[in-house]
């Protein structure tokens, strides 16, 4: 298959795994309100953030995992999950074309593209340290 | 305002901004975040994250048709995010040093000459036979695809390879510096500087957007700045936008593109700039 297929069928499907997960958490959210669950001020908490940041923001794998772990799941857990999948979707376009530019024996493009994947793994640590 | 109403709303206008983001390849950030803080009252650092998230969304949805289609060339987009990457982290090293009102004044500025440069070559449907760069040679910067709009096959070579990494340098330096994917700089560097046709950039850069933004974002994930409440309606309105804006280029010219790409151009223009300056608008 073409690199241009291959790395069209991570994006589309990344995207909307990642899609899903998200509305998924968001409707889990409005219907735990809905059923006499904490009603969020939402005017509040968007236009302070150290207000959202309490409630729903998630900076880490490992909260989004206690999230998940938790009982009742934190619905907003789910969606930040969807966030994370979403992140890793383009990483994944990139290294699914370093794979078929070695496959394809295109010495260049493997290099190039291996750049551009330790410049996003990069980013990430650097994320981590902030 | 009522949390489902709210909702609803953000998803409605970021489907607005996400058809128009398709059309012009730009992710649409650089429209949302304005609209978020002035008519949402959104925290600017919130609105920043969900245009960042957006951006991502955008162009895994779009680039996906691209690819397929063959308009975008991933060659091209992968030799360019070698810049674009670079500069989107060293532009969110430099958040904190650099005051945000200035970086507006520059934005808007630097659109406002990407406008005038675009205004002057309305009408230039596909660029003429240019001689290939050497760099361009040596890396394959060329390619070739069908246009449906002009029934034939339309070959093309990167020109000026250098400017052009230089302005795909600056493209990623903004996105990291202000949370936008920065498709109206990466289209100029493709299309003025580099001389490809207009859907090719177009399409090459929704491909490279999703890349760069990756970069920003995930600083701005471990800042907390992505509110899940925010982010999904917007990066889904945006994704269905997008769907239906990529369905409506395949069928139209370069210059009606291009014509569309305008008033976008002075639109942000002026707006970056206004706001650059700390005058309220609209």
């Amino acid at each position: 298959m073409r690199v241009e297929a291959l790395v069209a069928r991570v994006l589309f499907w990344g995207g909307l795994t990642a899609v899903t997960l998200m509305v998924v958490g968001v409707v889990m959210f409005a219907i735990h309100t809905a059923a006499g669950g904490e009603v969020l001020n939402v005017q509040r908490v968007i236009e302070n953030r150290a207000e959202g940041r309490s409630t729903a923001v998630f900076v880490s794998v490992g909260d989004i995992v206690r999230g998940l772990t938790h009982r009742p799941v934190d619905p907003l857990a789910v969606a930040a999950l969807g966030v994370v999948v979403l992140l890793l979707t383009p990483v994944g376009g990139v290294v699914v074309a370093i794979v078929s530019f070695w496959m394809a024996g295109d010495r260049r493009y493997t290099v190039i593209a291996s750049v551009v994947l330790a410049g996003l793994i990069l980013s990430f640590v650097l994320g981590g340290a902030g | 305002m009522e949390q489902g109403l709210f909702i609803l709303a953000l998803f409605g206008t970021s489907v607005a901004a996400g058809g128009l983001g398709a059309l012009l390849g730009l992710g649409g950030g650089i429209l949302l975040v304005p609209i978020l803080t002035i008519f949402y009252g959104v925290n600017l650092r919130y609105a920043m994250g969900a245009s960042i998230i957006s951006v991502i969304a955008t162009s895994s949805g779009a680039a996906a048709a691209y690819l397929r289609s063959g308009l975008s060339n991933i060659r091209i987009g992968l030799f360019l995010a070698l810049a674009t990457v670079s500069g989107a982290i060293t532009g969110a090293a430099l958040v904190g040093v650099v005051p945000e009102n200035v970086l507006e004044l520059i934005l808007g500025l630097a659109l406002a000459y990407s406008a005038a440069v675009t205004l002057r070559q309305i009408n230039v449907e596909v660029p003429e036979n240019p001689t290939a760069h050497p760099l361009a040679r040596r890396f394959d910067l060329a390619g070739s695809y069908h246009d449906a709009r002009l029934d034939r096959d339309v070959t093309y070579q990167a020109v000026r390879v250098r400017r052009g990494l230089g302005a795909m340098f600056g493209a990623g330096l903004l996105s990291g510096l202000l949370g936008i994917g920065s498709g109206a700089f990466k289209v100029l560097a493709m299309d003025y500087f580099m001389r490809l046709p207009m859907k090719v950039s177009t399409a090459t850069s929704n491909f490279m957007i999703g890349i760069t933004a990756t970069a920003s974002a995930a600083i701005y994930f471990r800042r907390g700045d992505i509110h899940p409440l925010v982010v999904t309606p917007v990066a889904v309105g945006v994704l269905l936008g997008a769907y239906l804006g990529t369905r409506l280029m395949a069928g139209m010219r370069n210059t009606t593109v291009r014509k569309l790409f305008l008033p976008v151009l002075f639109y942000l223009a002026i707006s970056m700039v206004l706001r650059g300056l700390s005058i309220r608008w609209p």
